[in-house]
């Protein structure tokens, strides 16, 4: 039966979740904007140009894909626009997106739950790409 | 100079993203405390039980499965944070869901946020879920008791 006793622990509950989610968000915005600020991410978007080939991508991709790996999508979609992309290559580029983005903050989270976060991270990076280039032989 | 200013933004953005997030944290917690309580949980999760038994997940993981697919990988994981503290999951269960919320969580959000590109919205859905199924399939497969 519904009691006050429901109301206390559904706050209770919702504030124990947010004060742990703070925690987390905090420090990992601080990082992730320094990191987009400082220009590290062009560098070592260059590294990847060359497997941009096996998605069907243009080499600009590469950072579109880096900076929504350790930001998030928007921040991708920003260097996407300037970009020419066909209908084949936006669908890839979106699903690749889709399955690996905003790493740095949404690892935290998993790790916070306790699960392993390099094994979940390096699984999503390696599934985007593999279904990525699935789509290009098939679409 | 230049430092201050970005952390600085960085703490507005931080601040106002856990903002947006307590306006649906506190009523979701609350929501779901009010269904266990009325005895409606135990239907939802018998009506969720063909999708925990495929995955070979306890019947109580799959609310936050369903909530981090829906509403995103934060609010996912703090219901199942709390689920964890009732001690209700065992860790092969956990980590099998994280696994699916790890590759296809806010699917509405994240979905449409790809039209402005021209992408195909359909292909993009329906790609990520067979891929979420495919790879928590094999790991609940292949992830066998951890203590």
């Amino acid at each position: 039966m519904l009691s006050s006793d429901t109301l206390k622990r559904g706050l209770s509950k919702g504030l124990h979740v947010m004060i742990m989610l703070a925690k987390i968000m905090l420090p990992v915005y601080l990082v992730v904007e320094s990191l987009r600020a400082s220009g590290l991410l062009e560098t070592v978007s260059r590294f990847f140009v060359p497997f941009m080939t096996v998605l069907g991508l243009p080499g600009e991709a590469a950072f579109a894909l880096i900076i929504g790996a350790a930001v998030n999508i928007y921040a991708a979609l920003g260097v996407l626009v300037s970009i020419d992309l066909t209908a084949k290559q936006a669908t890839i580029i979106a699903i690749v997106l889709s399955i690996s983005h905003n790493l740095i903050g949404e690892t935290v989270v998993i790790r916070k739950i306790g699960v392993n976060p390099y094994f979940i991270a390096g699984l999503r990076i390696f599934s985007a790409f593999v279904v990525g280039a699935i789509l290009n032989l098939i679409l | 100079m230049q430092v201050v200013i970005i952390l600085i933004e960085a703490l507005k953005t931080g601040l106002s993203a856990i903002l947006d997030l307590a306006i649906i944290i506190f009523p979701l917690m609350l929501g779901i405390e009010i269904l266990k309580d009325l005895k409606v949980m135990d239907r939802l999760s018998n009506l969720m039980s063909p999708l925990s038994s495929f995955l070979r997940i306890h019947k109580d993981s799959s609310l936050p499965l369903v909530i981090g697919v829906v509403l995103g990988l934060f609010f996912g994981a703090g219901v199942l944070v709390n689920s964890v503290d009732e001690g209700n999951l065992d860790k092969r269960s956990l980590v099998v869901v994280a696994v699916f919320l790890a590759l296809c969580h806010a699917v509405i959000e994240d979905t449409v946020i790809f039209a402005p590109i021209g992408a195909n919205l359909l292909i993009v859905l329906f790609v990520r879920i067979v891929a979420a199924f495919a790879i928590s399939f094999v790991a609940s497969r292949l992830i066998k008791e951890i203590h």
